[in-house]
């Protein structure tokens, strides 16, 4: 008898990919409907503004436009969105659908055209005449904070979000008592995911039956359906939510936007299918952004380099607005969390504000908060190296946690690992020291090459209780996995996850073939539709393989069973002396004793006149998952070689290597492209990507030839290399990567950049690092002291093209 | 809305006549009135690429052509890449399938029909011109790594005039040791 080899840990090719290679992939902006009508939005100029009026006259009479619509349509029964939060100190606002009275940021929609086709549509808008009063708009963090500066909510008193301020241990008897303490201010950039499929609604109102069908390019499609269902007064069994294939999400998919209410409004309203599908000007300025943050952090240490406590003051930029249902406190709450990284440090005081500004809401991008947070612990791991004369890593060594499961100062519990093991392996793989030693000999030479290093934990598939404790409308901690049997012995796994990219159509089948003894061939997964899978919370934070991997391996363990007690009388065999192999029910130690699986489904599914007493018929379970709290850990450690042309101030990246562990690999091919990935977004925000304003609020980075996303010139080759250890507390010890890759990779890049620019005495605390940063701090050679450029200050010189690319 | 002019082109050996606006996207004329939505659309500013299509064999951005003009071409899309290999994947197609070389696959069409042309001269160059050679299309999921590695792939076994043989070539089920 052959054994099915086991097809968790394989290499196994991905079962997506043969739609997608063809040109055959669902993508949600290929939908159509018959009778359907394209839309597009009139949307603010300005950042701040009162909209004195509206003239949609001429735009109702160019030819095409089937419908002019304004917020005065829509209402009643359409409700603006408000991001709830129960927190003390949190300050809710109204998102209206379309903007009636004052407009809080560049992009926000004003109007809708609907029409025949989308050029149409475009036409009418060209004809909507709006006539704004300008106010004067809030552009940077220290601008929205300056108590004489006016609220951007009328309802609130000042334009925080959100504010708060713990502490754990003694830090103040920490810093007395210090050696050494290192302080540092960092700025972050804003930055946008840049899906390569911008976002698409097509929503279908059927008002004969009262029912609304909606294809939506989200991550989330019951959370959708859910946020669909609440802002047009409908019944959620009366609202359907399709997500086939989504080009990219990245975190932005994860939020109900004010378009997706207004387009399925204008259907209801029209009583037609109506389309909007965004273009790029408009996705980068009206999806969420994410990243700008400012960090302040301290640090106290000893002689021998042992941190002992830390404090971080955390703002970030969240614009106008709160994206439902994660709330305003996302960017610089998750930062918060996340400081002290992998290092035990057990005294952490923090202070956490969510601003508002004038600026595009931000929203969940991939690594939330965790990016500033890597950079600001590496940043002054690496000052306090420098400053005891200590080689990066070995401060880093004297610093990780060693014994687990470890509690950190907020509470974040890492099950297991083995983060000396995984600094050791980087530092064979990277050649660190040969690498080191080289660099100080081409700096002889004039040559400038730096390493450096992140490290960093990824807290991934948040538990219920971690989540709950944010108090948003909706504790997203838990998904869903309904395994189900047909007569012919094949598996549909339906789950709540969504796949995007990230191969869940072939690891959920690998989990589930193994759990039943099937080939992975054997079993198709289904997800994205409301109206076939389970209620499911969706893929974000790295949560798919744990939440639906493990409901997963619970569900087919229930399907395992019954078909297990179906076969023992088959069989004339105890239960307990059977296993599942190759596609049968076999008697454990006499392999010729077996019935096909197939047999034992139609046993179950056709043939009930003869199951036995107490065994009810069906092959189909369905089970949840919540996570451990406050999450299950992986962890990882990124090195970047790199060097700086003094002439153009070009970075490039030399040698790339990741160390993982996120406990059980099920398939190193699919974990190594997240990896990739993640690292690629990553280069792109510590070199290239910045959404830049101008003094009066306009976003002028509105194009990818102003918002440079990374080409294959600029991404690196990358060596990853795995680690594994398990998680105890996760069935399958599956522990969530998708984030990682982008969490780590700026740091390891400003910590090289740094170490190459070390003799001009200057060092980077920010990030982008644009070539006419690295190329004027090369320049200023100690005749000045360096002066920290800002992310948020106005860069006109970024439109200095040529660099690069 | 301008009026209409008639136009015929030619796609994947199919002749589309219609009555278009001037001002129709080619890229818009391929997906919406040819109905080939293999052909996706990025940034409709050229920089993507992920509209890029076959124009008498040469890769072009449809999103920076008009369907107008595009009157009298013969254009090849996605669609049609593995044609005349009896179902089976090109072997571009393939060797993405087998290096992992997409991910969200919204991109993927693009590269592949900007790379296919360059796979003749590809097997002798190395990852730099390899990585040259693709600058051209953004990628966000992948990090490129394996789009290099489908292409060096691709161009090795065509140069040694390895087509793809079994239909079921893209069926999932290979597991590697």
């Amino acid at each position: 008898m052959t054994i099915t080899p086991r097809a968790t840990g394989a290499r196994v090719l991905r079962r997506e990919d043969g739609r997608l290679l063809r040109g055959g992939g669902r993508f949600v902006s290929d939908a159509t409907v018959p009778g359907m009508l394209h839309a597009a939005f009139v949307r603010s100029p300005h950042a701040h503004a009162l909209i004195r009026s509206i003239d949609t006259n001429h735009a109702a009479a160019t030819p095409g436009v089937v419908a002019v619509l304004t917020a005065a349509d829509l209402d009643p029964g359409v409700e603006p969105i408000r991001a709830r939060n129960g927190s003390p100190n949190y300050q809710e606002c109204d998102m209206p659908i379309l903007a009636g009275e004052k407009v809080r940021t560049i992009g926000e929609a004003v109007a809708l055209v609907v029409a025949t086709s989308r050029y149409t549509a475009e036409d009418g808008c060209d004809a909507v005449a709006v006539a704004f009063e300008p106010l004067p708009a809030l552009m940077s963090i220290e601008e929205a904070l300056d108590p004489t500066s006016p609220p951007i909510h009328d309802s609130m008193e000042r334009n925080l979000f959100n504010e708060f301020h713990t502490t754990a241990g003694d830090v103040d008897a920490a810093f007395a008592t210090a050696d050494h303490v290192v302080e540092l201010e960092l700025r972050q950039q804003r930055c946008s995911a840049i899906a390569m499929e911008a976002r698409v609604v097509l929503a279908n109102y059927h008002p004969a039956e009262g029912t609304l069908t909606v294809w939506l390019s989200t991550q989330v499609p019951h959370l959708a359906r859910t946020g669909l269902a609440l802002h047009l007064g409908l019944a959620e069994t009366r609202v359907r939510v399709i997500a086939p294939d989504i080009g990219g999400g990245f975190g932005p998919k994860c939020v109900l936007y004010p378009e997706d209410i207004a387009i399925a409004a204008a259907s209801r309203i029209l009583g037609r299918p109506v389309k909007w599908t965004s273009d790029r000007v408009e996705d980068i300025q009206a999806t969420v952004h994410g990243r700008e943050q400012i960090a302040r952090v301290k640090a106290a240490a000893t002689n021998d380099g042992r941190v002992l406590a830390v404090t971080a003051e955390l703002s970030a930029s969240n614009g106008a607005y709160g994206p439902w249902p994660y709330t305003a406190s996302l960017e610089s709450g998750q930062a918060s969390e996340n400081v002290t990284g992998p290092y035990e440090i057990a005294n952490y005081e923090r202070h956490v504000r969510a601003v508002i500004t004038n600026k595009t809401m931000m929203g969940p991008y991939r690594g939330v908060g965790r990016v500033i947070a890597t950079l600001a612990m590496e940043r002054m791991m690496d000052e306090l190296a420098a400053r005891l004369e200590l080689d990066p890593l070995e401060i880093r060594r004297r610093n990780l946690v060693r014994t687990f499961p470890y509690t950190t100062a907020t509470g974040l519990r890492f099950e297991s690992g083995d983060y000396l093991a995984l600094l050791d392996r980087l530092e064979e793989v990277m050649e660190w020291q040969a690498l080191r030693a080289e660099n100080a000999e081409l700096r002889a030479q004039g040559r400038y090459r730096g390493i450096g290093v992140a490290f960093a934990v990824e807290q991934s598939a948040y538990g219920p209780l971690a989540l709950g404790t944010r108090k948003m409308a909706i504790t997203p901690g838990y998904d869903t996995s309904a395994v189900r049997m047909e007569p012919d012995g094949r598996v549909r796994v339906a789950v709540g996850l969504h796949n995007h990219g990230q191969g869940h159509e072939t690891t959920v089948a690998q989990i589930a073939a193994d759990e039943l003894g099937l080939r992975v061939d054997d079993v198709d997964v289904v997800f994205g539709d409301t109206a076939i899978v389970p209620y499911g919370l969706g893929t974000w934070a790295s949560r798919s393989t744990v939440c639906c991997g493990a409901a997963t391996i619970l569900a087919a363990g229930d399907l395992r069973a019954r078909l297990t007690l179906l076969a023992a009388e088959m069989l004339e065999a105890s239960p307990d002396d059977l296993l599942l192999a190759d596609g049968a029910v076999v008697i454990r130690g006499s392999p010729s004793h077996r019935i096909p699986i197939a047999d034992v489904a139609r046993r179950a599914l056709h043939e009930p006149h003869l199951l036995p007493e107490g065994v009810d018929p069906g092959l189909e379970f369905t089970r949840q998952f919540m996570p451990p709290e406050p999450g299950s850990f992986a962890n990882s450690v990124h090195a970047a070689h790199v060097e700086l042309d003094p002439e153009t101030g070009r970075v490039e990246i030399l040698k790339y290597v990741v160390a993982e562990d996120c406990g059980t690999v099920v398939n190193p091919m699919i974990v190594e492209g997240q990896v990739q990935g993640g690292v690629a977004q990553g280069v792109g925000g510590a070199l290239l990507e910045a959404l830049v304003y101008d003094d009066d609020g306009t976003l002028v980075t509105t194009s990818l030839m102003d918002y440079l996303v990374p080409t294959s010139v600029e991404v690196p080759p990358m060596q990853v290399v795995h680690q594994e250890s398990p998680s105890q507390f996760v069935p399958g010890g599956f522990k969530g990567m998708g984030e990682g890759g982008a969490v780590n990779a700026p740091a390891a890049i400003v910590g090289a950049v740094n170490d190459a620019l070390a003799p001009f005495g200057v060092a980077a605390n920010h990030t982008p690092l644009k070539p006419e940063w690295v190329r004027r701090a090369m320049r200023n050679r100690a005749s000045h002291p360096y002066q920290a450029e800002h992310a948020d200050q106005p860069q006109h010189t970024d439109h200095e093209k040529g660099f690069a690319r | 809305m301008s009026e209409l002019r008639k136009v015929a082109i030619e796609i994947n050996g199919e002749r589309y006549e219609r009555e278009v606006e001037p001002r129709l996207l080619l890229s818009d004329f391929i997906r919406h009135e040819a109905g080939l939505t293999g052909t996706h659309v990025g940034c409709e500013h050229g920089v993507c690429g992920a509209c890029t299509v076959q124009v008498d064999g040469a890769p072009m951005r449809s999103c920076l052509m008009f369907a107008v003009q595009a009157e009298g071409h013969s254009l090849r899309t996605v669609e049609a890449l593995n044609e005349g290999m009896d179902g089976a994947l090109h072997p571009l197609q393939q060797a993405f399938h087998e290096c992992h070389g997409l991910q969200c696959g919204f991109c993927t069409p693009g590269f592949l029909m900007s790379i296919e042309p360059y796979l003749p001269e590809a097997a002798d160059w190395d990852d730099r011109q390899i990585r040259e050679m693709l600058a051209g299309n953004l990628c966000r999921c992948t990090g490129y790594q394996n789009i290099v590695s489908s292409v060096r792939l691709a161009a090795e076994r065509m140069s040694r005039g390895e087509l793809n043989k079994s239909p079921e070539s893209a069926a999932p089920d290979t597991v590697e040791a």
